[in-house]
């Protein structure tokens, strides 16, 4: 059984990562409680709808729902998603996107029209369900895409040193810190951000967005589809390392880039890293810590997956025993993860399954306690997304220097 | 509750082999033996014909201590085709016990207690990896890896395949050193 999130599901939270967006779920209740939760724990709002007494949200804070019953799946329930969206729409939500179940999807009600008739059709989209049998981070993709394409104006004015950060979803470990990092990574480099797509922006700064003069991918995977959109449509510059920014060295080679392609100076960057590697230095000599040959297992997309398992062979001489990765239509990033393995004969980790026991899982969070709790690992890292029972307090993102220390407290330290 | 056996629990696998033989015989269950050694020895040998293939022909120093029993991580690294080109054992004060190895005739075993000098022989011979106590290991311009404590059992034999095995692959000088530059 693979109980990785799929498309749809990539496609709903792309929109739940819009600060001003909603998402109507056409089917019954229970289809929305795991994502209800989800969207409320990746991307935390006030708790407003809370009320049972609130029609389509009854008691949750997200993802109101037309509750589809069972007599719905004989005689069409049309007038639902025509009545949620006319409530919906009377709200706050500068962009809504209806998504049906997949029972619902079987009844065939006009979503479209249902749109139409409510007058939304400049702020609300019908999702295609055909996400299902998709990557997650397709369907994150591909939704944002298809957003932009809604939004963006006709016409639009290229504003001077600007940047989108692309291929960020609220599913992402602690995406604020990141963002927050980036933001000042950028900021030093003398380039300010317009939009952090599916990640707390807004629906005015999606439309904005393609006015940026460069877009800075931090998860290829995440943004293949928006990215090209972005250059083919309006020229926008692309920045990528075709991998994520992963410990020192790659936040380092990610300035540099950065530097290359915009002409702008990366020193001030530059030392902003370093403070927190001599940060880690200092700590590493406070712990002696030797995992020279311990094992490490992974279990996440190619983009992290590459520079998190040469980060740990080359800084702390771990050796990786199974490297698992996310389905993508995005190969470039296994591409040079196969070539870094193979360099050193261990191509046979790709996919592999799990040993008996292994010295370090980095895995979703859930998992992570489940194997460490179980003896098969020595210790569970979270690196991403669902993590029911922790809520980041400190900062823990897996990206930049900041993503490093974070790393580094969870691999070294015992608790 | 009665004290059956009064033994030592066995160290890496042909201990646990001769242990197994001795608690069956000890509680009257010769016939428990056959299947619990087969067991031992299936998953041994499965874990030596993976390893063998980093493991085979390397040449490996040993450099401990006389407080220490080496024997079993000897054996485990003979089984596994390596080649142990010296072992080097040094003198830690007074020890009751004077060292001994079931080895002692098939190995090149030196006692002594001169670090430089020791170092110097090692040095010399060029291994591939030198096995044994970190505080003597430390400084040799080749990759080093600990005998661990944990050793009971042929698991420990097992693990500790894995755990040579791996340093052989993993870099040699840990990147983080370089961090504080």
């Amino acid at each position: 059984m693979d109980a990785r999130p799929d498309g749809s599901v990539g496609a709903i939270m792309a929109i739940e990562g819009i600060k001003d967006a909603e998402v109507i779920l056409h089917g019954p209740d229970g289809c929305r409680k795991n994502l209800n939760i989800l969207s409320s724990k990746s991307y935390p709002r006030p708790k407003e709808n809370m009320n049972i007494g609130v029609p389509f949200y009854r008691g949750s804070s997200r993802i109101p729902c037309t509750g589809i019953i069972s007599t719905d799946y004989i005689y069409g329930s049309y007038d639902k998603i025509e009545s949620a969206l006319e409530f919906v729409g009377r709200g706050d939500s500068e962009f809504i996107a209806v998504v049906c179940s997949p029972g619902a999807s079987l009844i065939g009600d006009d979503c479209n029209k249902a749109i139409s008739v409510n007058k939304l059709d400049s702020r609300a989209i019908s999702l295609d369900a055909s996400m299902m049998s998709e990557p997650l981070s397709y369907g994150i993709d591909h939704m944002l895409a298809d957003m932009v394409r809604l939004l963006a104006p006709s016409d639009h004015i290229m504003e001077k040193n600007t940047v989108n950060i692309l291929g960020l979803s609220v599913l992402q470990k602690d995406w604020p810190t990141v963002i927050e990092e980036f933001t000042e990574i950028l900021s030093l480099m003398g380039l300010k951000v317009i939009c952090t797509l599916g990640a707390g922006c807004t629906i005015d700064e999606v439309k904005r967005s393609v006015n940026a003069e460069y877009d800075l991918v931090l998860c290829p995977e995440y943004a293949d589809e928006t990215s090209k959109l972005y250059t083919e449509e309006y020229g926008i510059k692309e920045i990528s390392l075709g991998y994520s920014p992963i410990g020192f060295d790659a936040t380092d080679a990610l300035i540099r880039l950065i530097e290359k392609i915009t002409g702008m100076n990366g020193n001030k960057a530059l030392t902003h890293v370093d403070k927190y590697r001599k940060r880690a230095f200092f700590c590493m000599n406070a712990m002696r810590a030797d995992l020279k040959g311990d094992t490490f297992a992974i279990d996440k997309d190619a983009s992290v997956a590459y520079p998190l398992a040469r980060w740990m062979f080359e800084s702390l001489s771990m050796v990786p025993v199974s490297i698992r990765l996310y389905d993508s239509k995005y190969g470039r990033s296994e591409e040079i993860l196969r070539e870094f393995l193979k360099e050193h004969d261990l191509e046979n980790t790709i996919n592999a399954e799990l040993p008996e026991f292994v010295n370090m899982i980095l895995c979703d969070g859930n998992t992570a306690m489940l194997e460490q709790a179980c003896k098969h690992c020595r210790k569970g890292i979270d690196i991403r997304f669902p993590s029911v029972a922790n809520v980041d307090f400190r900062p823990s993102p897996i990206f930049g220097a900041k993503g490093a220390i974070y790393l580094l407290d969870r691999i070294i330290n015992p608790m | 509750m009665q004290d059956i056996f009064k033994e030592p629990l066995p160290k890496g696998h042909s201990q646990t082999v001769e242990w197994i033989e001795s608690v069956c015989n000890k509680i009257g269950k010769e016939e428990l033996a056959a299947p619990a050694i087969g067991s031992v020895n299936e998953k041994y040998n499965t874990a030596l014909e993976y390893y063998r293939k980093a493991l085979s022909e390397k040449r490996i120093a040993v450099l401990s201590t006389d407080m220490m029993e080496i024997d079993w991580a000897l054996e485990t690294l003979l089984d596994a085709g390596a080649e142990v080109i010296s072992v080097d054992i040094m003198t830690m004060g007074r020890n009751c016990c004077p060292f001994y190895s079931r080895f002692s005739k098939q190995l090149n075993i030196r006692i002594g207690n001169d670090i430089r000098e020791i170092s110097g022989r090692i040095i010399s011979e060029v291994p591939d990896l030198v096995i044994g106590h970190s505080m003597l290991t430390r400084g040799l311009p080749f990759k080093t890896c600990i005998i661990p404590q944990e050793c009971i059992s042929h698991k420990a034999s097992i693990y500790y395949l894995e755990y040579m095995s791996n340093i052989l692959i993993a870099n040699e000088k840990e990147g983080w050193l370089s961090w504080g530059d």
